[in-house]
This record gives structure tokens, sequence and C-alpha cells, in this order.
């Protein structure tokens, strides 16, 4: 056997595909620049993730390969994933307020499905148990 | 049987935080039709289904189920089994008919694990149902998962053999199968049909939640179609595809945007009356859910609205 060189395998590209969704997270609206989104940094418990300006917080992780906060349902309605925003600035989506009450919202507590980042995050998580606890 | 009196489920009431998301999600995706809205409410049904519809959906603060509905074949059967509930000790009230749209008079009690059951007979027919006259297959082209049917609900509350005893001796259900733990009845499965469950139970601390509402596909290969889907359009997905060993049904589980657990399955064995009912002893669960698997995951466990 000779010295083996690695093959050139022709392959085509498709630039469009790059836009497709997956690539730049849940929800976000295909853009040429992915460069120009907003990244912040989460801190949860000793992990850190990166999560996009229009990204949930929760999605972020589990694409991070972290498992600090319980995922349960990601839409607001099972409190599994329930977190107290000990620094930071969130936008907040409507959640079951069974599990965050708007007191519980006031004072930091949010479902980490329902969040976004509008800066870097300092996060414990607070699941309540049982979930109707008050 | 010969599926007299109490005949099937009728239709469930889900709690949603955002009434145009769950819409996508019901009709679009889950593949049901909107009959009418009135107030809070949409009423939605399945293609395969005479009745007015199966699903409310009911916009509020919270996620979870406000109560089940059963069907009963006659008014007579309806106030026959009103009266075995207030025999048995159990307090019903009224609900007036027209109270939601197509549907007659309602009777309404509370099981001990939380959850309001109401039994109504009389129903309107809505569009689309099932051909009667030289039926196509379809009265429309299924879209999306093409869900046939509202089919049943596993619930989550404190006193599942008490309820169960409850539902056979004044509603004539039957246990089709249950789960044995060393203090007792952790979860069980009962039908009034030939379904191998009508509605299910699982033990547990908190009354009244709502582990999922199931709706049925035409095949295997429909629940593989519904795994397309699911993961097409990003929905957020719990376990499967994969079998049940107890009902033998062909599953996958995932949540509405409210965090409501779904299911679409297909399959499942014919149970009768006369047949024993099935144990599970709780270290077999694994293999009792997820057939293949052999072993349960954290959240399907305890995931709950």
């Amino acid at each position: 056997m000779g010295t083996c060189k690695a093959a050139q395998v022709p392959r085509r590209t498709d630039p469009a595909n790059k836009d497709h969704r997956w690539n730049q997270g849940e929800d976000a609206v295909p853009t040429k620049d992915t460069s120009a989104r907003d990244i912040f940094q989460i801190t949860v418990g000793g992990n850190r993730f990166s999560c996009a300006r229009d990204e949930k917080v929760l999605i972020a992780m589990e694409k991070a390969g972290i498992k600090e906060i319980k995922v349960g349902c990601r839409g607001g309605g099972c409190g599994a994933c329930r977190v107290h925003v000990d620094a930071g600035e969130v936008e907040r989506l409507r959640m079951a307020k069974i599990h965050v009450s708007d007191i519980d919202a006031d004072q930091g507590f949010a479902l980490s499905c329902r969040i976004k980042p509008i800066s870097d995050l300092q996060l414990t998580p607070a699941p309540k148990h049982p979930t109707n606890a008050t | 049987m010969a599926v007299k009196g109490l005949m099937r489920p009728g239709f469930i009431q889900v709690r949603v935080l955002d009434m145009d998301e769950a819409l996508v999600h019901y009709k679009d995706r889950i593949g049901l039709y909107e009959v009418c809205r009135d107030g809070d409410k949409v009423f939605l049904k399945g293609y395969d289904e005479f009745d007015h519809h199966s699903i409310v959906l009911r916009e509020t603060d919270n996620a979870g189920v406000d109560f089940m509905a059963f069907k009963v074949d006659t008014d007579e059967n309806l106030t026959r089994y009103t009266k075995r509930l207030n025999d048995y000790g159990v307090a019903t009230d009224d609900v007036a008919a027209g109270d939601q749209p197509g549907i007659g008079r309602r009777v309404g009690f509370m099981l001990p694990t939380g959850h309001r059951i109401e039994l109504f007979s009389d129903s309107e027919m809505s569009d689309p149902h099932p051909e009667i006259e030289n039926p196509r297959i379809w009265p429309v082209v299924p879209h999306g998962m093409g869900a046939t049917r509202f089919d049943h609900a596993l619930l989550y509350g404190p006193g599942v053999a008490d309820a169960v005893k409850l539902l056979h001796d004044c509603l004539d259900f039957y246990e089709a199968e249950y789960v044995e733990a060393p203090d007792g009845t952790i979860a069980s499965w009962v039908t009034v049909s030939n379904k191998a469950h009508d509605l299910a139970f699982v033990e547990h601390e908190e009354p009244g939640k709502l582990h999922h509402v199931a709706f049925h596909l035409q095949d295997w290969s429909e629940v593989g179609k519904a795994a397309d889907l699911i993961t097409f359009h990003e929905i957020s997905r719990d376990v499967g595809p994969t079998r049940h060993g107890i009902t033998r049904g062909q599953t996958i589980y995932f949540f509405d945007p409210s965090g409501n657990r779904n299911e679409v399955f297909a399959g499942g064995y014919t149970y009768y009356p006369d047949n024993p009912t099935r144990k599970w002893l709780v270290d077999n669960l694994g293999r009792g859910i997820f057939y293949y698997e052999g072993e349960l995951n954290d959240a399907f466990l305890s995931v709950l609205t």
C-alpha cells in the first residue's frame, strides 16, 4: 500500500441550508448573518452556557448538553424547570400561575422554558413540591 | 356489556395558556377540526367522530384538565347512573342542556383523585363526521397527524383504588390492567367499552392533575408520521415512538404549547368484561409502560399539568 492521500470528495453545497431554523435556535427568524445576534452567558450551578437573545433559556441549556435544570413540558405548564433569577434581566413569556404567581415573578422566580435573556444571567433551580404549594 | 349504558369518553375540557398557539397545535398539527367558539372556549373534534365535539380548550392562567365527560346511551340511563352515584354516597350536580354547544344536560361529580367527571346522553352531530350513506373512509382528507378521535386520558391523583371501585360499582367500568406495589394499587387502566382503556389513573399526592390526553391514529405508520411532524415542527417531544406493554398501544408522547402532555397512538388489544384483570408488579413497570426500552424516564412519571 502506498501513501494514502485523503480523497477530495466533490460535494455540492446548498447555501440556503444555513438559513434553516435548526441552525439558529428555536423560533428564530432566519437571518443571513448569525453573528449579528446578541448572545448572553447563562450560569446555573457550576455550569455555564450560551443563550441568544431570542432563545428560551431551557432550550439553550438542553442544546448545550447541560442537565442542571430539570426539563419538563417546555411550555410553561408543568413547573419542572422553575428557577430563581439571581442576577440579570429576562423577557418573560406567559407561564402557569400555579407555578409562578405574580408575587413569585416579582421576587425573581420563573419557568426557564418561558424566559429569554436580556443580559447575562445567574440562575438557581427552584422547583416547588408539591407544585400547587404556596 | 354490549356497550350499553355508559358507552365511551365523550369530551374533555383542557386548560391552555394561549389559545392561538393551542389552536395551531390541536388543529394544524394533531389534525382536529374547529366546530365553534363560545367566550374563552374553542370546541374541536376529530374527523371520525359523530358527536358535536370531543375537545374543549379553555384559555386561562394555568394548564391542566377541567373535567372529562362520558357519554351514556339514553337519558333514562343517565338518570339511573345519577341515582347509583347518589346511593353510593357521591354528591352530583346538574349542568343545564346547552351549557356547552350541541350537548344536552350533564351530571357532574368528583372522584377521590380530585378530578371532575361528567355524564351526558345527548349530543348533536357536527361536521366533519363520518358519512352515513355509502360512506367513504373519510368525510374530509385527514391533515397533520390525522387524529381520528379523542380516545382517553391518564389522570394523576390520590385514592386511585377508591376511584376505580367507585367507577366500577356506580358506572360499570371494568379494570383491564393495574400495577401493584407492596402498599397497594399505584396505577389502573379502566374501560367501559371494548377498548383496553377509556381512562387511566396513577397514584399521586396532588389531586386533579393531568398526565396526558390521547388521540387515536389509524395505524403504526401514522405514529411514525406523527413523529416526523413533531421533529419538523419542533414540537416538545417526551417519549417515543415506542409501544406500551400495558394495553399494547403503539405510541408517541409530546406536549402542547401550554405544557399539557398529548399522546397519539394506534393499536391496543380488544377488551371484554370477562377478561381477567392483568396485573403488573411494580418492578416490571418499565416494561409495562415502555415495552421496548424496558425502563421509565423520570420526566414521563413526574411531569404533569
